[in-house]
């Protein structure tokens, strides 16, 4: 490349933006200039090329600057030209703007779920490398917990982790003199847990490994609602006592608002306490500390180090443990889950479909706007003629088409960020529990800005198809007066390919948010197993340690029960481990290997497995399950009588198929005192009940009485003929008559329990069918006003033919025709969308296939009926118009 | 037409360059004069701009005429002022006039222009 051209290139670059031809002319006077220059002063190739550049950038910028200017004044100018257009214009404005209101604010509020819930980091810091480990079981792959000897193996044998805590959360009871007492959220952790997620307390100090000693001053770590709340914010709460339990406790600091690890409303922190050697518990033999599996670790992975890196290190320190303990760790596998996927990821599937269906709704609202503004173009044809015969180039009307889709997508996206901030309140005050995180939920800047760049790009959209008509001077033609101008082809395709892909769209949504719905139904229609209209549940009763022991726990319930059945209204009452669907039923409800009596030993990892309950005598006919062969418990069944258990049918039929249960015997290893097992004798089958969830068909399940294992923790379960909700203050009276320093829960209905339940698939039904609705409804509109339009245009067509005898419907019937293809098209593209969108959500599915015909076969003959009828109204209307003044005024 | 008054400060002075230069106004020429007879810096750009838009405006004329071979033989755009140019200037510097009596008394001006 000669020098000559090289900077013929660099002068051509520096002077972009000059126009074309000026460009060589002014390359040229500068070449010119630096011949005449060089004569003068001195040379030198680097100083010429130098100032060559220096004046073609001058040159260039000056003429880009001026460009802007002047781009900058006619975007202002386009601007204010489409705001009067559409002032102008009201109706249609008003129906654009809500349309897409309804398309972007839609949007808005769920990105904001999605935002908080799944795209934004957990609120610690680097959170990515935080990992919950997990114990699971061999054959069912649930995840449990570790018991306190393994977890401290654990801590020195994972070099890829740089810290691991545990921690463990019931809940604990508050006392203050003159205050009542109040039932906190608690977790019980190891000193490291507030280093383990890296944050540090607001006030005072976190714990240290003195705190965390058996036997060490009882201390605690408070939350800052439970600070506002309870001690008023007063700084000088740490470095004194509160009565936890019934012992003095020291505060030693304050953790920063919003912080609740690890359940959301944990509001208290005490160290574990817990010894190397020594179960916390008295009663359990040493020998079996390593079985005694009661904490959830959380480690801190070093910055280098990946999840899967350090699941295959704890593969290898399971085998290392497994090794040395070969009887507590038999078949011991430990894995690491990432803590974002424990937290958010039940919730996500739901959350993706939600956001898939309401980018549909705003794809429809976008079509149909697309159409509006296709329509309203032709209008303005006119406008458009004299403008390029003024000299506006081409681009310069695209660039003003899209000017004013903007502005209108704009404004439309305003409106619905605002309508959307409303929905979102709304939408996080009926969230069911499943959706985790919430109170993080919020119309932050994020959703802001990246609702903004949808209305932009959504104006884009819709502005392109009029633009581009534009552009190809189609729009021209609005001058010449002919019966069927080229501009109503042209649109005409490009509508009605909206439309059907508006109807596509809105017939999966709707097929889909039907399958959820029968879902919802089917879910809600299951056979519980037990009756809770009357029922209320009181969650729970729990002893301070100082009564929790056998003895004492039997007495206290037995008590309690018996003084509850004096009251006026209670019919019956009992008291149940685990209410059954609570949401941490697994939790309460532990599951027990056991063997039945006549058959071959069996190590304890190959034993059948089966939750083991413990309930009160009256607990079956409290809740209303059936007692199907043999007896329920009696007060005889008791500490020093013969230990007894009752199955459930599931389990019965399982076990015993061919033969009564009843009076057979089976050995359970669970027990208060873990190790000690033991022999009961079967006495009674009662019915299935879903209690671990209305989508859970009720597996093996057993009974025992609480006589016979005195848990010192349950919820009861009241039958009243009053009203439920008024016994409370009678029960919370009964409670303190035995027991003044025992907090007692707000009662709640069974019903409540049970509709809670099925929650999470009612939120999913009733979005999606409302999403599916508006979209339906959104198509519907703009097919009839595709149809409409339509029908105008052929006016005069179709008044000829009436003049010459055909009948309001056959003239109409050609407009028909092309309708129902329509419509038939959509209803062809939606049916293969759902298939295939409702083959993705199969997990969502209860009791319903993903592709059931009926729901298949029934939506789309609705759906097209309901496109027939918006086809066939404009049309109906248009018949009884007046031949001849229809050909007078004719069509434009 | 835009009327005199729209004119740029700028524009008249280029309208003014071009009237001096006569028959030899071209880009760098004006350019020169500028810097010449002002105390400003003029870029090139600045001008050839402005040229371009008084251009537009019809009020400027151009032409293009072939450069002598000696000078390489590139066409070379000749600026003259139009009729309305003339009367745009004519009207700047009329309405500069009124403004400039008595001006003395408030300003140092270094020098009669």
């Amino acid at each position: 490349m000669t020098a000559r051209l090289r900077h013929r290139l660099a002068i051509r670059f520096l002077m972009r933006g000059v126009p074309v031809a000026r460009r060589r002319e002014l390359a040229d006077e500068l070449l010119a200039d630096l011949a005449t220059a060089q004569d003068a002063g001195p040379g030198g190739r680097l100083r010429e090329a130098l100032w060559l550049m220096k004046e073609a950038r001058s040159i260039g910028r000056a003429y880009r600057e001026d460009a802007r200017g002047n781009r900058i004044e006619s975007v202002w100018r386009d601007l204010v030209h489409a705001v009067r257009g559409y002032a102008r214009t009201p109706l249609f404005t008003i129906v654009a703007v809500v349309t897409i209101a309804l398309g972007i604010g839609a949007n808005s509020a769920i990105f904001s779920l999605v935002n908080a819930v799944l795209l934004r980091p957990l609120p610690y810091p680097a959170p990515k490398q935080l990992v919950r480990i997990y114990q699971t079981t061999q054959k069912t792959g649930r995840r449990g917990s570790l018991s306190p000897p393994n977890y401290f193996d654990l801590k020195d044998r994972v070099p890829g982790v740089q810290s691991v805590a545990a921690f463990w959360s019931p809940s604990v009871t508050l006392t203050s003199p003159g205050a009542d007492p109040e039932k906190v959220l608690a977790a019980t952790c190891s000193y490291d847990l507030f280093a383990t997620l890296d944050v540090a307390p607001h006030l005072g100090r976190a714990f240290t490994q003195d705190d965390d000693q058996p036997g060490a001053r009882t201390v605690a770590v408070i939350g800052y609602r439970l600070w506002q709340r309870r001690f008023g914010g007063d700084a000088s709460v740490v470095g004194r006592d509160v009565m936890l339990d019934g012992s003095a406790t020291l505060v030693v600091g304050v953790m920063p608002p919003a912080f609740e690890f690890p359940l959301a409303g944990t509001e208290l922190w005490v160290p574990l306490r817990l010894s190397h050697t020594q179960p916390p518990n008295p009663a359990i033999p040493p020998g079996h500390y390593r079985e005694y599996r009661i904490l959830s670790v959380i480690a801190r992975l070093r910055p280098d180090v990946t999840p899967d890196q350090v699941r295959a290190q704890l593969v290898e320190a399971s085998l290392a443990l497994e090794a040395q303990f070969p009887d507590a760790n038999h078949n011991l596998a430990l894995t690491a889950v990432p803590l974002h996927d424990v937290v958010v990821g039940p919730a996500e599937s739901a959350l993706l479909i939600l956001w898939a269906a309401v980018g549909c709704v705003l794809l429809i609202a976008c079509a149909n706007v697309s159409s509006l503004l296709l329509v309203r173009a032709t209008t303005r044809s006119r406008e458009v003629t004299i403008r390029l015969a003024l000299g506006a180039t081409r681009a310069r009307l695209v660039r003003q088409m899209l000017t004013e889709s903007v502005t209108l997508a704009l404004v439309g996206g305003a409106v619905g960020l605002v309508a959307s901030r409303w929905a979102l309140g709304l939408l996080i005050r009926v969230a069911p529990a499943g959706i985790p995180r919430l109170d993080e939920v919020r119309l932050d800047g994020m959703v802001v800005a990246v609702t903004a760049a949808v209305a932009v790009l959504a104006g884009l959209a819709f502005g392109l198809a009029p633009a581009l008509q534009a552009r190809a001077g189609r729009l021209q033609d609005g001058l010449r007066r002919a019966g069927r101008s080229a501009v109503g082809g042209a649109n005409r395709r490009t509508r009605n390919v909206f439309v059907l892909v508006e109807l596509g769209l809105s017939l999966a949504l709707v097929i889909v948010a039907g399958l959820l719905i029968q879902s919802l139904v089917r879910v809600q229609d299951v056979d519980l197993g037990f009756r809770p209209a009357r029922v209320v549940t009181v969650d729970r009763i729990e002893l301070p340690r100082a009564r929790a022991q056998a003895p004492a726990s039997a007495l206290f319930f037995d008590d309690l029960l018996t003084k509850v059945r004096a009251l006026p209204t209670v019919v019956s009452a009992g008291a149940t481990l685990g209410l059954p669907l609570d949401p941490r039923a697994s939790f309460y409800v532990d599951e027990t290997t056991f063997s039945l009596a006549g058959e071959a030993p069996v190590p304890a990892a190959e034993r059948p497995r089966a939750p083991l309950h413990v309930v009160t005598p009256d607990y079956f006919t409290t809740i209303g399950v059936p007692v199907l062969r043999g007896r329920a418990f009696t007060l005889d069944d008791r500490a020093g009588t013969t230990p007894v258990v009752v199955l459930n049918e599931a389990m019965a039929r399982r076990y015993w198929p061919n033969r009564d249960p009843v009076g057979q015997h089976l050995t359970h290893d669970l027990s208060i005192v873990p190790g000690q097992a033991t022999t009961r004798e079967v006495v009674g089958i009662v019915g299935d009940v879903r209690h671990f969830g209305l989508e859970h068909v009720a597996d093996a399940q057993m009974y025992i009485p609480h006589a016979q294992m005195p848990w010192p923790s349950m919820a009861l379960v009241v039958r009243t003929t009053g009203d439920p909700v008024a016994i409370g203050a009678a029960l919370r009276q009964v409670v303190w008559s035995l027991d003044r320093t025992i907090p007692v829960p707000p009662l709640r209905a069974l019903d409540e329990v049970v509709s809670d339940a099925s929650g999470d698939s009612r939120f999913r039904a009733w979005l999606l069918g409302l999403f599916a609705a508006t979209a339906l409804l959104l198509a519907c509109i703009g097919l009839y006003g595709t149809m409409a339009y339509s029908v105008e245009q052929r006016t005069s067509e179709v008044a000829l033919r009436i003049a010459l005898g055909a009948s309001g419907r056959q003239a109409g019937a050609g407009v028909l025709r092309e309708g129902l293809v329509l419509v038939g098209g959509g209803l062809v593209v939606g049916s293969v969308v759902a298939f295939v969108a409702a083959r993705a959500d199969s997990g969502l599915l209860y009791g319903i296939s993903a592709a059931d015909p009926t729901t298949f076969i029934e939506v789309p003959i609705v759906v097209g009926l309901i496109g027939w009828l918006a086809c066939y109204l404009p049309i109906r209307r248009a018949a009884r118009i007046n031949p001849l003044r229809a050909m007078r005024y004719g069509a434009e | 037409m835009p009327p005199a008054s729209a004119l740029g400060e700028f524009e008249v002075l280029v309208l003014m360059a071009v009237l001096r230069l006569g028959e030899g106004a071209y880009g760098s020429a004006v350019r020169d004069e500028l810097e010449a007879r002002t105390s400003r810096r003029i870029s090139r750009g600045a001008v050839y701009v402005t040229l371009d838009r008084l251009d537009a405006k019809r009020l400027l004329l151009s032409r293009l005429v072939d450069r002598p071979p000696e000078e390489g033989g590139r066409p070379l755009r000749l600026y003259r002022v139009s009729p309305a140019g003339r009367k745009a200037v004519t009207a700047a510097v009329s309405d500069v006039a009124q403004m400039r009596t008595g001006i003395e008394a408030l300003l140092p001006l270094k020098g009669a222009r």
